[in-house]
C-alpha cells in the first residue's frame, strides 16, 4: 500500500488503484501519518531555491564576448595560413625555378631584371622628387 | 528569441537573465554551491548561445536549458569521480552526513541548508530525478524524457531516493 502512496503523488492512479489508497488511507492511520511525511518532504524540495550570484547574466555575456573575439581571431588566423602558406610555397617554387634556369641567387634573377644596381634607385627617387 | 537568434546580445542576456534561477536550482541542485556550479551554469548558457540555431522550438526554451544543465552536470560530477579515484583519502568511522543532536530543532537549523545536504548524499542517478521531478517540478514523463531514461526507471529512481530522504530529513518531516 506504500507503494501505491508513493505512486499516487508521481502517476495517475487507477480508478481501482485509487479506491484502493482512498480506502487504506481511511483504514490505516499509520498510512496517513506516512501521506503527512511525504507531503512534507514535497514541500520541502520544492521550497528549496538556489541562485547564482549577482551580475550572472554579466559574466556570461563577458565570456561570450571573450569567445567571440577568439573565435574570430581564430577564423582570422585560418584565412591567414590559408593564403599564406601557399603564397610561401609559390614564393619558394619561384625561387627555385628561378636559381635553376639563370643559375644564380639573386634579387635580380628572381625579378627577372638583367642588372640592378643601386644608382638606378638614386635616378629613380631623384626624378620622381 | 528570434532576436537573440539572429545576434542580438541584449535580447540573449534577457533569456539569460529570464532562465539563470531554473539553471541554478538544477545546476548547485546537482552540484551543490560553489564555484564549479557558477562555471557550469555558464557553461549552459554558451553552449545554448553558440548552438542557438539548433533549437528548434520542439521543446520549450526552459526545458531545452535544463536538459543542457543536467547533461553538463551528470559529465562534471563523472569527472570529480575520476578526479577523486586520483585523490581518495578513505574516511573512516561515522558516515559523511549525519544529523547532529543541537540540528534536531528545526528553528536552530538552516533548514534549506539541511535539504541541500542531504540531496548531495544521493547518488547522481537518483539526484537527478529529485532535483528534475521535486525541485523543478517536472512531471515524471518530462523527468524521463529530459534523462532519457524508461518512465519506470524513473519512479523507482524517484520512490528510493525518497526513502533515503525521508531518513535524512527525519527530524524535518516528523
Amino acid at each position: 500500500m506504500l507503494h501505491l502512496l508513493q505512486r499516487s503523488f508521481d502517476e495517475e492512479l487507477e480508478p481501482a488503484e485509487l479506491i484502493e489508497l482512498e480506502k487504506a488511507l481511511n483504514d490505516f492511520p499509520e498510512l496517513v501519518e506516512e501521506k503527512k511525511r511525504l507531503l512534507a518532504l514535497r514541500k520541502l524540495m520544492i521550497d528549496q531555491e538556489y541562485a547564482f550570484s549577482d551580475y550572472f547574466a554579466e559574466n556570461v555575456m563577458n565570456r561570450i564576448e571573450i569567445n567571440d573575439q577568439f573565435e574570430a581571431e581564430k577564423s582570422f588566423m585560418f584565412a591567414f595560413t590559408r593564403v599564406a602558406l601557399p603564397g610561401l610555397a609559390a614564393a619558394i617554387i619561384l625561387l627555385l625555378f628561378s636559381i635553376l634556369n639563370n643559375g644564380v641567387f639573386s634579387l635580380e634573377s628572381l625579378m627577372g631584371v638583367e642588372s640592378l644596381q643601386t644608382e638606378y634607385f638614386s635616378e629613380i627617387l631623384l626624378f620622381n622628387y | 528569441m528570434g532576436k537573440a537568434r539572429e545576434g542580438d546580445k541584449a535580447a540573449f542576456s534577457a533569456l539569460v537573465r529570464k532562465y539563470e534561477q531554473t539553471i541554478a536550482g538544477v545546476v548547485m541542485g546537482m552540484l551543490g554551491q560553489g564555484e564549479d556550479a557558477e562555471d557550469i551554469g555558464q557553461n549552459v548558457f554558451i553552449r545554448f548561445y553558440k548552438a542557438i540555431n539548433d533549437y528548434r522550438g520542439d521543446a520549450a526554451l526552459g526545458t531545452y536549458l535544463t536538459r543542457i544543465a543536467i547533461n553538463l552536470s551528470l559529465n562534471e560530477l563523472k569527472s570529480r569521480q575520476r578526479r577523486n579515484l586520483f585523490f581518495y583519502k578513505p574516511v573512516h568511522g561515522s558516515p559523511s552526513f549525519e544529523i547532529k543532536d543541537e540540528q534536531n530543532r528545526a528553528d536552530e537549523y538552516d533548514t534549506k541548508q539541511a535539504v541541500h545536504q542531504a540531496l548531495q548524499q544521493l547518488e547522481p542517478k537518483f539526484r537527478s530525478v529529485v532535483v528534475l521531478r521535486m525541485l523543478q517540478g517536472y512531471s515524471t514523463k518530462e523527468t524521463a524524457n529530459i534523462l532519457k531514461l524508461p518512465l519506470g526507471t524513473v519512479l523507482s529512481r524517484l520512490a528510493r531516493a525518497q526513502e533515503k530522504l525521508k531518513g535524512l530529513l527525519k527530524y524535518l518531516i516528523d
